[in-house]
Order: structure tokens, then sequence, then C-alpha cells
């Protein structure tokens, strides 16, 4: 059913895991947020009525929010009045269109999940379950000890070969350590460690580091 | 409805229906001045029916108000035989209540012992209806015990002089808080039920009849609050900016709990425009006070706004009250009434 060569094997392997490690160094709630943002301004080009009116109440209680800002409640105490009243209405009425879109929000959100795991850990797992027996790659006799190459053909590969739960161990720690690599410079720098002076300051002693975690698959 | 509506209290003091008057602001602008005044003019206007006065302000002023000592129990003031005041703590009464609870159940080891106080402490609200019923429990008790003239006692109307502090009528959102929560409880107690019994041996279910009850009560009082024939909301302010926006607070609070609120009464001004020997600092507030009470008839145009002077001394006594209460009822003329303001007898 599914007949795809060793060679095509090891690329998409290689970048589907690179994707899902894009994925979580990015984080879902990111993903989430982005998408939702996405997805009101696109919904709002298209004339999605209820963003639409979301959009536009937001924009009028700011517009409010300025005015009443601007003039001073003891000098036009009616207008400033007049003003926060119908602030508070709005705003009332605001919480409860986006309440009513908070369902969408999550629904959108569990497209997102599904999609992503679609992308990633589905293939991940069909590909281990149903390739597990294709040899990706064969090193010539008596490249490496024995016991090496027993090992390197676990679980279920003939010994001298390589299956895709090694390749994709490779994978992961390389790709990981890469976007570690990456990512480094740009990260938030850690204060040096001082040297304690009590047992208080012991247990306050920096312990952040910046290592990425290293996913199992 | 008239278009414009005429600055005084005339339709309270007239409406027939009226069973609840509720008199309430910040501290300081007269609110038991002005509920004394509105009980005296329903007291004059009303000769044959009964009027109940009740402060549930900690703070007891009523009988500094009418120089007579009032107590828990409803007195007749003297000079005005057909009104009568009470001076309720409302804490007292709470207190009584939890007392009361702890007789019931006097077992030091019953883990429910104090879910009763945990609960009447962690819903919003719910102290105030509770303390709100034991008042009118207070005013049903009165009712029975005088049992030699109980034709006479129903009272026509009864006036409340609300404390200035925190949200007296939070408890008209009680209702549906409190049904969320007993549905919540009444899951719960049909899962945990056997447990619950073994821990409480069954005192469970006093607790949830007893918040039955509440609740029952609550949803009563709530729909004669609610009835703008039966009860209405006087607020009283003074022409100032921070008392007019507590005041516009209070309004938009009373009107999310659906009570009627028509009136608003701004005590203490100086109308100083017809003074015969003009005083500059007088003038110079009275014309701040008129910025404040143009931007009120812009604002409250749907409502009696009530301006009320502000006399030479405290007011005090029935006879002075009654001197200062009929400008409720007729809007106050500084050229013609303006020697009202150091005509009252002191006491």
């Amino acid at each position: 059913m599914l007949d795809i060569s060793p060679y095509q094997l090891v690329i998409a392997s290689l970048l589907v895991i690179f994707f899902k490690q894009i994925v979580g160094k990015v984080g879902k709630e990111v993903l989430e947020e982005n998408g939702w943002r996405l997805y009101t301004t696109v919904g709002q080009r298209l004339g999605d009525a209820k963003l639409k009116e979301l959009g536009n109440r937001r924009a009028e209680l700011a517009k409010i929010d300025r005015e009443r800002k601007s003039i001073s409640a003891q000098d036009e105490y009616a207008r400033w009045t007049k003003l926060n009243r119908r602030f508070d209405k709005l705003s009332g009425e605001t919480e409860k269109l986006a309440e009513s879109q908070k369902d969408r929000k999550a629904q959108l959100g569990r497209a997102l999940g599904v999609a992503l795991f679609a992308t990633t850990s589905l293939p991940i797992w069909v590909f281990r379950i149903w390739f597990r027996k294709a040899v990706l790659f064969y090193f010539p006799a008596g490249t490496l000890p024995y016991a090496l190459e027993y090992v390197l053909a676990l679980p279920f590969v003939p010994t001298g070969g390589v299956g895709l739960t090694v390749w994709m161990f490779a994978c992961n720690s390389v790709i990981s350590s890469l976007l570690f690599m990456v990512c480094f410079p740009f990260q938030a720098s850690v204060p040096p460690p001082a040297r304690p002076t009590n047992e208080k300051e012991d247990k306050t002693a920096p312990t952040e580091t910046s290592k990425p975690a290293t996913p199992a698959s | 409805m008239d278009l414009e509506l005429e600055p005084t209290l005339e339709s309270i003091i007239k409406q027939d229906s009226l069973k609840w008057i509720f008199v309430g602001g910040k501290g300081g602008v007269g609110k038991t001045t002005t509920s004394s005044s509105i009980a005296v003019q329903l007291a004059l206007a009303h000769p044959n029916d009964k009027f109940l006065l009740i402060s549930t302000d900690p703070a007891h002023n009523l009988s500094d108000a009418f120089c007579q000592k009032f107590g828990k129990d409803a007195r007749k003031v003297e000079g005005l035989s057909n009104l009568s005041c009470m001076e309720i703590d409302p804490e007292a009464a709470m207190s009584d209540l939890q007392q009361q609870a702890s007789q019931y159940n006097d077992d030091p080891n019953d883990p429910l012992k104090s879910m009763m106080n945990d609960m009447t402490g962690s819903i919003p609200g719910i102290d105030e209806a509770l303390s709100f019923m034991e008042v009118l429990k207070h005013i049903k008790n009165q009712k029975t015990s005088k049992d030699d003239d109980t034709s006479d006692i129903s009272y026509r109307t009864i006036i409340f002089d609300t404390a200035p502090t925190g949200h007296t009528l939070r408890f008209l959102q009680l209702p549906a808080t409190l049904e969320k929560l007993l549905s919540k409880f009444k899951d719960l107690s049909g899962r945990l039920g056997p447990m619950l019994s073994m821990l409480g041996g069954g005192k469970q279910q006093d607790i949830f009849e007893k918040l039955n009850e509440v609740q029952k009560n609550v949803s009563e009082v709530n729909e004669q609050f609610t009835n703008p024939d039966l009860t209405t909301f006087v607020c009283v302010c003074i022409s100032e900016f921070l008392s007019l926006y507590e005041t516009e607070r209070m309004i938009q609070e009373l009107m999310s709990y659906n009570m009627d609120v028509n009136s608003i009464v701004v005590n203490q001004l100086l109308f100083a425009d017809a003074d015969e020997d003009p005083c500059k600092r007088c003038q110079a507030r009275w014309n701040m006070q008129k910025k404040y009470l143009d931007q009120m008839d812009e604002l409250y145009e749907d409502y009696h706004l009530v301006k009320m002077p502000l006399l030479g001394c405290e007011i005090r006594g029935v006879e002075n009250l009654k001197l200062f209460s009929k400008f409720l009822l007729k809007p106050y003329d500084p050229k013609t009434d303006g020697s009202i303001v150091f005509q009252l007898e002191q006491k």
C-alpha cells in the first residue's frame, strides 16, 4: 500500500522531524494565538458579520475612551457621564460578543491541534510502525564492530542495516542540537552564578539553564 | 409620562401602592434628614395610615433627627402619632442568626458545624440578604406580638434609611447566585450523600433546607423590591462632583437590579442669588453648585430632581422637620421662603 523507497523515507522522516522540532520550539500557544489573530483579520476582510461587529465595537470603545479622557470630568460633568454610560453599555455588549467568539477560538485551537498532530506525530508513528522492517541503508560488512552494528539495527532490522527507529533518534538529536545552537544567541542572558554565602542563598542560586528539551521520538 | 417632571416628591407621597421607600446615598449628604422628611410628609398627607421609618445604619441618628430615643422596637414619634421609628443594627441581627445556628448544633466535633458560617461568608450578598430578612422578620414579629391592636399596626409604607457603606441592596442579585449554588450542592449531595451522612449524621439536610428557605425568602423579597408599584428608591446627593459621581454609579447599579429609581434629592443648596447681604463665599459656592445642577438637569431629565436648601442650623425635631420637609412637595423659592434659613427653633 505505502510504497515508498528507503531513500524517500530517509528524507521524509527528516523533514517531518524538523517540522515537529520547529513547532515545539515556537510553542503551541503562540501558534494558536497567531492563528486566531490571522483568522479574525482574514474573517473581517471576508465579511464575517460577527467578527466585523466585534472589531467595530472595539474601535468605538477605544474612541469613547479617548474622548472621555480628553475632557475634564468636573467641567463637563454631563457629557462625561453620558460617555461613561455609553462606555459601560458598549463594553458589556462587547464582552458578551467576545464571549460568544470564545467557542470559535477553541474550535480553531482544536483544528490547529489536529492539523499539527496529522502533520507531525501521526506520520512519525505510521512510519515507525509500517516501515519497522524497512532497511534505510547498509554498512559494508565489517565497517563497525559487530556489537555496535547489532545495536544500530535494533529493533527489527537485520544486523548491518539501519532502521527508522535509529534514524529518527539521530535526526532528533542533531536537529535539536542545531536549533539550540541557532537559538542560543537570542536568548535572555542568565546572571552568572554567585558564590553562595550562606545556606539561604544556596536555594535561590540560579538554576535556570537555557537547554532545550530533547523530544524522545 | 410628562415631558417635564415636576421637581418634587409629590408622586411618591401621593402614590397609593408604595410599600417600601429606600433612601440612600453617600455619608454626610443628608440621608437621615431626607428620609425623616419623607416620612413626616407621608404621615402628614395620610393621617389615617401608619408609617414606619427604619434606620439600618449602625451609626444611628434617627434619635438625633427626631430628638427622641428610639430602639430595636418601633416607637411612635411624639407629636406625629401615625409615624413610628426603629433603629436596627444589621450586624447584630446577623450574629444573632449565627448564634441561633450554633444552638441547634452544639457537637464540637461536627465537621459540618462551621459550614453554615462559611457559606454565609462566601456567597456575595448573602449576609446583606440575611440581615435584611432579620429586619423583615422583626417587622413581622412586631405585628403579631401586639395583638391588642393588630389591625392598627400594619404599616402602609415602610421607609428605609440605608447605611452609606457598601452595597446595601447587593442581595437583589442573590436569587440567581443561590439557585446556581443550590443546584450544584444538590448534585454534590447526590453523589457524596452517603459519605456526608456518615460525617454529619444527616445534618446536611438541614443546611440544604435552610438554604432553600433562604432562597425562597430572598426571591419573594426580590419580587417585591423590583416592582415599581411597591418599591422605589430615593437618591440623596449634594451638588458636588464626587457626590454626583457616586450617585450616578448607585443609580446604574440599582437599575442593573431592576429597581425603580426616579427621584434624586439634591441637598445643601445655597440659593445665594437673592441674599440681601451678599456673602462672597456663598455666592462663589452657589455658582459652583449651579454648574453641577445644570449638568444634572441635562443628565437626569426623566427624574424628579428635588432641590433642597441649606439651612442655618441642623434640622432636628418634628416641628423643624415639618417646616423643612414641605419643600419636598413645593419647590423651595429663595425669594418667598428665604426666611426659613434662620427661622428654625434651636434645640
